[in-house]
This record gives structure tokens, sequence and C-alpha cells, in this order.
């Protein structure tokens, strides 16, 4: 009752597995999914998007199919989904985000099977500089190695 | 026990008809054509099922369900219409609805879903270990777990208990609160009360104001009759109110004045009324920052929080996991009529190496999948969710250590080093390094 996963990615980039665990994690728990698409684009030094405007359109267009290709596996499901994107500075566009919402119990991490970059320093991706401010646990999925099989 | 069931319909044909069918089967049965007094008649006398239409003019049957539910869980909800459509079937099954039934329906249709409702609520009855949510409990609540973390929650519950304290029970979502909160009744000198459940997160805020506080005849449009709220109908026992995070602003500074007097008035009334009941909240969300954020009130959670509990997630007491899956294992051979006697120990191993983000909750799920497919009387690797098998997850938290400030750190130090010297200010501005005159002012700022 009342559950809400939040399922991410970053740049474009869906990775399959993670949208396979959001799936059957969801439905174990019997949860609503978000999924929110974050592309980063720096707007620093404008107060209009002018010149981007052309770029933010194509962005918005692949997303688009992107997402409701992905929305349809869980509507398929059952699983009730809604998507969004967001442009711009990545980790504040995520903390805009959730501060939004009604808080959600756990955030998977859809872009690939770990972290980008846990290093340190200011190169580290802004993903590793916001994983100690969420509000739930971030899950990364990668694929077991050896998977258990009988 | 005779079960009881309210029907609903705003047709005096299909109330009558459906009135037929279901006393032939020897059901106790209440017909009402307006919604209103039906939910009245629930809140006095809670039946087993209610059959309800959608579409009625006072209020529409879905309304009708998210309150039933929101008082009554465990009551099953029949959805009947003659506008039925895949996304209205699939929206009221969603909000709980335990069928969705197109008229015209038959007889036997009819009897069909009121046996597997009755059924499904006989199982959730057994499944609760005998309490009963709505009504009073007959058996205390069995908390599973051998972990130092839940051997902690059991030894609090057992001390405040009997105490009249109200306790907030923070943890994750699945890990047990209710379990927690209905435990801390069973064990405290109101446990011969009711215990009455509410969601503040499932209702907007006027409805939360009459589902507390109830209502007087003609308070709304609609209000046909007195109604009285959960405050009062908890009399003598515990509220348990879950997910008071995401209560609203305006209905906290209610609440809060509400239990300060303890005594409440009415929705459209003007008398005020003692009451008598224990809180024990619960929430998933971090009210120590909601409160540091204004988003909630501070006054209303020192109010609440007079006794906090924090439940361990399943990932912290994996210890507990065997156990628990034998526990769920167990209730569900019962439920389903199966002998499964064991889990093989490569698929115990694959469950305790998983992290279990959606807690006890979703170990149940997973099992209850597992009892579903397995075919011999062991449950195996390959009837766990291939996801467990192939996927592996790893869990980034927020750290759960409170950092000391330096000067909680100092005031920390200095008050330890007066203790170990006996108060001589001389002996600890030595230790410490500094002269008495500096000691003197840093124990003057920290009051030591």
């Amino acid at each position: 009752m009342f559950h809400n996963i939040l399922l991410m990615f970053e740049n474009e980039e869906l990775f399959p597995e993670a949208v396979v665990y959001a799936r059957q994690f969801a439905m174990r728990i019997d949860a609503k999914v978000t999924l929110l698409m974050i592309v980063p684009m720096s707007f620093m030094g404008r107060t209009v998007i002018g010149p981007k405007r052309d770029t933010i359109r194509n962005i918005e267009l692949r997303v688009g199919k992107l997402l409701s290709g992905c929305l349809q596996t869980f509507i398929q499901e059952g699983i009730e989904v809604n998507s969004a994107l967001k442009i711009g500075d990545p980790a504040q566009e995520l903390m805009k985000f959730l501060a939004d919402r009604p808080p959600f119990q756990s955030i998977i991490w859809g872009s690939g099977h770990d972290l980008p970059d846990k290093g340190r320093g200011t190169q580290r991706h802004w993903m590793s500089k916001v994983v100690g401010s969420l509000e739930c646990p971030l899950l990364t999925i990668s694929k077991k190695e050896n998977p258990w099989k009988k | 026990m005779t079960p009881h069931i309210v029907i609903i319909d705003d047709e005096p044909i299909t109330l009558k008809q459906l009135r037929r069918i279901l006393e032939k089967e020897g059901y106790q049965v209440a017909a009402f054509s307006n919604p209103q007094r039906a939910l009245q008649q629930i809140k006095q006398k809670p039946c087993h099922l209610v059959i309800s239409d959608v579409r009625m003019p006072t209020m529409d049957g879905l309304d009708l369900m998210t309150r039933v539910k929101a008082r009554f869980p465990d009551t099953e909800v029949i959805l009947i219409t003659g506008y039925a459509s895949l996304d209205g079937a699939v929206e009221a099954t969603k909000e709980g609805a335990f069928y969705y039934l197109e008229k015209p329906f038959t007889p036997d249709q009819v009897r069909n879903r009121v046996k597997q409702a009755l059924k499904l609520r006989q199982i959730k009855e057994d499944a609760s270990d005998g309490s009963a949510s709505g009504a009073r409990d007959t058996q205390p609540p069995v908390i599973i777990g051998k972990s130092n973390k839940i051997r902690e929650v059991v030894s609090i519950i057992q001390q405040i208990g009997p105490t009249d304290c109200n306790v907030m029970i923070t943890g994750d979502s699945g890990s047990g609160k209710e379990l927690v909160a209905r435990a801390i009744h069973a064990t405290s000198k109101r446990a011969k009360g009711p215990f009455m459940a509410f969601n503040c997160g499932a209702l907007s805020e006027t409805l939360i104001d009459n589902e507390l506080f109830g209502h007087e005849k003609g308070a709304f449009t609609g209000a046909e009759s007195r109604s009285i709220g959960l405050l009062e109908a908890a009399g003598g026992g515990t509220l348990f109110l879950d997910e008071i995070g995401e209560m609203p602003h305006s209905m906290q500074v209610k609440l809060l004045r509400v239990l300060q007097e303890g005594e409440l008035i009415r929705v459209g009334g003007s008398r005020p009324i003692s009451f008598d009941v224990r809180i024990v909240s619960a929430t998933a969300v971090d009210v120590k920052a909601a409160v540091n954020g204004g988003v909630f009130r501070k006054d209303l959670y020192f109010r609440v929080n007079v006794v906090n509990i924090e439940l361990p997630g399943l990932s912290d007491r994996k210890e507990d996991i065997p156990l628990l899956a034998y526990h769920i294992l167990s209730r569900l051979n019962r439920r389903g009529g199966k002998e499964i006697k064991a889990i093989s120990q490569k698929a115990m191993a694959l469950l305790s190496s998983y992290a279990f983000p959606g807690n006890v909750r979703e170990l149940e799920n997973i099992l209850e999948r597992a009892v579903a497919v397995c075919q011999g009387d062991e449950i195996r690797v390959c009837d766990l969710p291939p996801d467990l098998i192939e996927l592996e997850l790893q869990v980034y938290k927020r750290p759960d250590e409170q950092f000391m400030t330096l000067t909680e750190l100092e005031q920390d130090y200095i008050a330890h080093l007066l203790k170990i010297t006996g108060g001589v200010r001389t002996k600890t501005a030595e230790l410490l390094g500094i002269d008495r005159a500096s000691l003197w002012r840093k124990m003057k700022k920290y009051g030591l």
C-alpha cells in the first residue's frame, strides 16, 4: 500500500537489468513506479534557453520514445507507472524532483550496473555526491557472474 | 460465526435480488440504498464483506471503499456496476477491491465471488495470528526474530506496553510497524479495548478530519446522521496512526490541540467530547528532518514521540531470515493446504544474501510465489524469482551515525574528566592542558 519506487536514468542510457529488477520489485511490494530521465545540461550564465531550444526539443523527442517503450513493459504487468524528464544540473534537478514528490521507498539506478564513478574530488560523478543525502536507499543492479542455477 | 455482509445499491431491484441470493446462503445481510447510512452502520458494527454499487448519487463506490478500507483494512469489498470498463476494474482492484462484478450478474457469480472473498478474509485473519483489524484482539501478535536488534524491540515493547505513554515507531516500509503497534496494544492495560488503525497518508484533509473526529448530523451534504470518529471509537483502547509524517499540516495542528485537551469537537458540532486513547504512531519518513524542515510540527512530534521504537530493516537482521522464512512458510502451508517441509540450503543462502529493500513484506511475497510454483516438499532455487537468481543488488544508504560536533565533543570530554577527577578543577585543567580560568569559562559556557 502506497509504495513508490523511483527508477532513475541518465543521458538516455537504459540498463535492461535494472528495468527488469524494478518491475519485479514493484510487483513484489505492490508499488507504483516513476521513471525519471535526467539529462545533464549547463545553463550557466544564461537567462533564456535561446540556442539550446532545438537541442532540448530533440532530447524530449528521443527520451519520450525511449521512456514510452519502457513504460509499456510496466503497464503490461499491471504496474502503475509514470515518467518524467529533467534537463539541467543533474544533482539539483534530482533534489528538486524529490522535494516535489511524495517520498520514495527506493531509488533504483537504471543507467548502469553500478554508480558511474565513486572516486574522490570534483571529478566524481554527480550521483556519488548526492547519494549520502537521498531520502531512501539507492539500489544498483548488476548481473551475477555465476548465477545460481539448479 | 455467520458472516455479516453489507450491500449498498441505489437500485431497489438489485438490492432485493442480492439480499435474496445471500440470505439463501445463510449469510447475515444488511441492505442499504444510502451509502452514508451504510458507512455509519459499518462503523458501529464491522462486517466481513461489503458489496457496493459504483455509481450512486451521494457517494461513489470507490470513495466508500477507501473509507471502509481506511478503518477496516481486512474487510473485503466487491464493487458492482452497470458501466463496467476495463479501466474502472483495474482502478477498483488497485484501490483494494476484491472483485469488480459487472451487471447483469447471475446468482452463481455472486455466490462464488462472495465465497472467495470471505475465504480470503478468513485466510487474512489466520495469517495475522488471530488479530483482527477493527475488532478486539484475542491473541498477542508474534514478533519473530532472534537478532539483538529485534530482541531489543521486544524488550522495549514489554517495558513500555503496560505504561500509557504515546509511542512512535519508525522503520522502513514493510518492516512490520503495525505488528509492533498491535504488540504494544496487546501488552497494555488497554488490551481488552479496541485497536483501531488509520493511515494518515491515504486520505485527503477533509476525510482525515471526518474519520478522526467524526461529524454531527447535517455537518455537510450527505451527513444524514451523526458519526463518531476514530478517536472516540478507540476509547479505552489504542489508535494506531500510520504514516503520521504524511499528515497535512493543518491536521497536525488540530490533532495536537485535541491530544493536549483530551477533548474533541465533531465536524459540524460545538460540544467538546472527552476521549481516552493511547496513540501509537508510525512513519517511514525521517520525521526529525521533517521537524527541522518545518514540515512536521515540533510540538506534535514531542507529544506523540514519548517513546521511540526504531524497527530494523530486514537487511540489518539477516540472521532472522531463516526463522522468518520458516514462520511464513508454515503460515502459507496452512493457508494453501500445502505440505512444503523445507527450504533447500542453496535457496536459503540465496534468500540470506539478498538485500530485501522491501523488507519482510517482500520476503513474504517471494515465499508466496515459491510455494505456489513448488512441486515437491522443498523450496529450491528454481522456485525463487529469476531476478533473485540472476541479478545482484547493491544498496547505498545514508549513514545512520549521528556525528558529534566539536563543541559537543569538547563538552562531553570536559564532563568526563570532571567525573574522573571528582570535580577537582585544577587537576582537570592540567589533564586538558589549559589553565583554570579557561576551564572555568568552558564549564560556564556548557553549564557543567
